[in-house]
């Protein structure tokens, strides 16, 4: 009997080492995933647009066309797509993940690109860098792509995009949120709003639409959460906001009752924090616990279903600045929210929105471009008018510096799901 | 009054160590081995205690469950490698305790086990009332903390002096050859030592999972190590030294973050404090080794 | 009623051959077991009480084959040791060595979850085997604190406190001056009168002599003598042995 247990626990040891070692598709298996590492994420900025939106160009409108577009047929076009399906950032990576292959679907439904199939190649770089480097090369060298989206964090991302520069080969950044991104080079753009946009959005809405004075800053420790802060910083004093305390805190902190106790005694009227669900969620059910009845305002980090599930009841009210409005009437938003709800079982959120989109403009402007050209496809992005065919839209236009302009959205937390709260639609504040 | 509730809420995060650190010092009490893989019982016990309790809606009923899967899950990894290692130098039971604890992290990233998520654990109050008075207060979750860690250190302390097993740990933590030479049967004893050892970080898995609403299979890296600095602190095998420990870095990390922030992360604080004790007093608070 | 049986015991560590085919009998009496260092005679006590599988041969305690097994089942069967080199187990009071052995054989793991060890009749016993070797007024020192006459005496007591048999002690005089020597003589005549079989091994000459009533006598692994004190003490090839070592 003693033998027969440990024979038994031995034989499982060797079945689980077999199963670690063994990666059923071409990804690089991640190793086990600190919570703590310092990563920062993809934040993007949405400009802003003054003018009325035009009639977009788009291929076709979202409602169906008259006759059935002609099934796509050829040889497929190539796009790469990487995103942490592993790893501490897994639940955004898939999200982006299937989003982006929903989009390929839907653009494969309306005749594809060029009348031929759109075809997504995907690797999990587990929010690394240096897989990302690796995925970078492989996509460019091993499976040929057209184009790439980048639907990971902004350390992976920023390993990417110069790789992608030099090979001449066009990159979306889905919602990776560093600066430093779209400076890279000519070939690189941003579909979700810079960092620092994000946060003067933030700062406009506890000032002018809450009417609130007193702010408490709680930053999370990373490129996301500093450059938000920043963003904030500027606006609020340009309106004459007051900061009562500022703190900041490490990646994977969970336990914030200590500092609660200090915005309690500081005397705010709101809370300003930076953060991912996890980090929210504890922030906000902690706060709830210890009698903070403050608002909580967060950005797009908050902006996932996890968070609402991990905080429970204490989400209820929290407000957050993003870019995907849950109540929006446009025809693209509801497309994705209801066919993501139907395919995937789950509801959809930010970080999804972006990778969708990525793939609905590298799709016009392939098909804008009339060939896979990459000179063609980044000039079809930079002229980008009013585009209609996206999530988080409308894009109203791409600034110089490769930036996408569009309305800001603030959405609430009610019954347990994003509500919108306020859009944002000056162009003055929402431009990067 | 807010230096109170800090200090309430260092106690419940205390509890949080203390459990832990009580089972580890238990184990390694008798078996000298610094078993890295109690923070894989930790993990597994939160795991099977969030399905439990989602199953079956009860959380003392889940927590029975994790705590005797746990257990079990202990004892399991005593016989199938530390056994085999009695005799060994120190550092191969180490190495393999290292090893498994890296693989069986792995192994719980699998999607068919606990996958690359977070799972919520609203077990709440588990119906417990909360407290408040003029000075400070607990939550029910901080009532639920703080009763159960109590109820377990309880038992453990009556079993550890006052019964005959307990004897047996005291006589083998001090010389296994001569624990069995007065009869002592050194395997029933280490097991049934392990199978309380785990079911403890089983409990403490479930009672962290409770609190921060979250298990995952990562959760138990920064257990692992910090049992181990709070073990050390208190003095190698004493469980009241852990538990003295478990209370002062509760307490430092709490008051140090409230007074300047998070200057440092939080949990690097367990690493400051472990080199300031070795550097000033190697054998722990009240450790004799 | 104790009855030993050592059939043919060989042992190896290695390369080197410490047990050479020994084989005799003992039952209910004092036996010596002596030698020059290094002859096997703690070796054959780790044979016999379980702390060591030799390898080939057999040994029978009562009819009942226990070289096979663990240190504790031989105590269970009613054998006890003690050791050359005293280890009480030191952060322990007296009182509570002599009570680790006094429950240990007796009752399953299962039951030792709940029952205490402090029990009245627990704490009876030790006064009993306390007064048996007079330590009756260290009852409460910690062991470790205890000077090495005492500490022998607290050995015996531990492995008195397991109900043996038969009695194994591994120099019990060693470290001892001339009182206390005579001392431990009388309590070893005294148990011995209350019918506990024991087996001795002792390097003082005179002490095993006038003590045992049955010698053997082993060198390099075998046993190249028995018999009682005063045939030994003439044997020649004893003398050899003993002079060779020195």
């Amino acid at each position: 009997m003693k033998i027969k247990l440990s024979s038994l626990f031995v034989a499982l040891t060797i079945l689980s080492l077999i199963l670690a070692g063994c990666a059923s598709q071409p990804t690089p298996t991640p190793a086990v995933e600190q919570p703590a590492q310092p990563q920062a994420p993809e934040v993007t900025e949405a400009p802003a647009m003054t003018e009325a939106p035009l009639e977009t160009e788009a291929p076709q409108a979202t409602e169906a066309p008259a006759e059935e577009p002609a099934a796509p047929s050829g040889e497929p076009i190539k796009i790469g797509f990487f995103s942490p399906t592993t790893g501490f950032a897994a639940a955004d990576g898939t999200s982006a993940l299937q989003s982006a292959q929903l989009a390929v679907k839907i653009v494969n439904e309306r005749g594809g690109v060029l009348g031929r199939p759109l075809e997504l190649v995907y690797y999990d770089d587990a929010a690394k860098p240096d897989q990302a480097s690796a995925i970078a090369r492989k996509l460019i060298e091993q499976d040929k792509v057209v184009a790439a989206i980048s639907g990971s964090y902004s350390g992976a991302t920023r390993a990417a995009a110069p790789i992608f520069q030099e090979a001449g080969i066009p990159m979306l950044s889905a919602y990776a949120i560093h600066p430093e991104i779209t400076k890279t080079g000519n070939m690189i753009y941003r579909i979700g709003t810079l960092a620092t946009t994000q946060g003067r959005v933030g700062a406009e809405l506890v000032g002018k639409v809450m009417n609130l004075k007193k702010v408490a800053i709680l930053t999370i420790d990373n490129d996301f959460g500093i450059s938000l802060t920043e963003g904030f910083k500027q606006h609020a004093a340009e309106i004459g906001l007051e900061i009562v305390l500022e703190e900041k805190y490490p990646l994977g902190e969970t336990e914030f009752r200590p500092i609660i106790g200090k915005i309690k005694a500081s005397g705010a009227e709101v809370v300003y924090a930076t953060g991912y669900y996890n980090e929210a969620a504890n922030l906000v059910s902690q706060a709830r616990d210890e009698g903070l009845e403050i608002p909580i305002i967060g950005q797009e980090g908050y902006d996932s279903p996890k968070f609402i599930e991990l905080a429970g009841e204490a989400a209820e009210g929290v407000i957050i600045t993003t870019d995907l409005n849950r109540d929006s009437e446009r025809p693209m938003t509801r497309l994705f929210l209801e066919q993501y709800e139907a395919t995937y079982g789950e509801k959809a959120d930010m970080v999804g929105a972006s990778a969708f989109d990525a793939v609905m403009v590298l799709a016009y402007a392939i098909n804008t471009a009339g060939s896979t050209d990459p000179q063609a496809i980044v000039k079809a992005i930079s002229e980008l008018k009013n585009f209609e065919d996206v999530a988080s839209g409308p894009f109203w236009y791409y600034t110089p510096e490769r930036e996408v302009v569009r309305p800001i959205s603030s959405q609430i937390v009610r019954d347990g799901a994003f509500h919108l709260y306020h859009e944002f639609t000056d162009e003055a504040l929402v431009k990067p | 009054m807010l230096l109170l509730q800090n200090l309430s809420n260092a106690l419940i995060l205390a509890c949080t160590y203390i459990l832990m650190a009580a089972g580890l010092t238990m184990v390694y009490g008798v078996l000298k081995v610094l078993h890295i893989a109690h923070a894989s019982v930790y993990t597994v016990g939160a795991f099977v205690g969030v399905l439990a309790f989602t199953r079956l809606g009860n959380f003392w009923v889940a927590l029975a469950i994790a705590m005797f899967v746990s257990g079990i899950f202990g004892v399991l990894i005593y016989r199938s490698t530390y056994f085999y290692l009695l005799n060994s130098p120190r550092t191969v039971p180490l190495i393999a305790s290292v090893g498994m604890f890296v693989m069986f992290t792995d192994l719980l990233q699998k999607p068919f086990l606990m996958g690359a998520y977070q799972r919520a654990f609203p077990a709440g109050g588990a119906g417990l009332p909360a407290v408040k008075t003029a000075l400070f207060s607990f939550t029910a979750k901080q009532v639920l903390i703080l009763l159960v860690t109590v109820i377990l250190l309880a038992i453990v302390y009556v079993i550890l002096t006052r019964t005959k097993l307990g004897l047996s740990w005291q006589a083998a933590s001090m010389d296994r050859d001569m624990a069995s030479a007065v009869g002592v049967n050194l395997n029933q004893s280490i097991a049934a030592n392990f199978f309380l050892g785990s079911a403890l970080a089983g409990a403490a898995g479930v009672l962290v999972g409770v609190y921060n609403n979250s298990v995952f299979a990562t959760m138990g890296d920064l257990p692992s190590y910090k049992a181990f600095i709070i073990i050390v602190l208190g003095g190698m095998g004493s469980l009241p030294g852990a538990i003295l420990a478990s209370l002062i870095l509760a307490i430092v990390e709490n008051f140090l973050v409230a007074s300047i922030g998070y200057v440092l992360p939080r949990d690097s604080i367990a690493f400051l404090v472990l080199i300031l004790m070795l550097m000033f007093r190697p054998n722990g608070l009240l450790g004799r080794e | 009623m104790s009855q030993l049986e050592i059939r043919s015991v060989s042992h190896w560590f290695g390369g080197l051959q410490a047990l050479k085919d020994v084989t005799f009998d003992t039952h209910d009496e004092i036996l010596g077991l002596i030698g020059p260092n290094g002859a096997g005679k703690t070796t054959l006590f780790n044979v016999i009480s379980g702390f060591i599988v030799p390898t080939s041969g057999e040994v029978r305690f009562n009819g009942k084959a226990i070289h096979r097994l663990r240190a504790d089942q031989t105590v269970r069967l009613g054998l006890a040791r003690t050791f050359q080199i005293v280890k009480p187990f030191a952060s322990l009071t007296v009182e509570e060595n002599v009570l680790v052995g006094l429950g240990m054989p007796y009752y399953p793991t299962s039951a030792a979850l709940y029952q205490r060890y402090r029990t009245r009749s627990n704490l009876d016993q030790v006064e009993q085997i306390l007064a048996k070797v007079h330590l009756t007024d260290y009852r409460s020192a910690q062991a470790a604190k205890l000077p090495i006459g005492l500490l022998r005496r607290l050995e015996i007591a531990r492995a008195l406190a397991t109900h043996p048999k038969l009695l194994l002690l591994d120099e019990p005089a060693a470290g001892l001056v001339a009182q206390e020597a005579e001392e431990l003589a009388a309590l070893v005549r005294d148990l011995y009168a209350q019918g506990l079989h024991i087996i001795l091994i002792e390097h003082n000459m005179r002490f095993a002599m006038n003590l045992c009533h049955r010698i053997v006598v082993l060198a390099q692994g075998e046993i190249i003598a028995q018999g009682n004190p005063t045939e030994i003490q003439n044997n020649e090839k004893v003398i050899n042995a003993y002079l060779g070592q020195e």
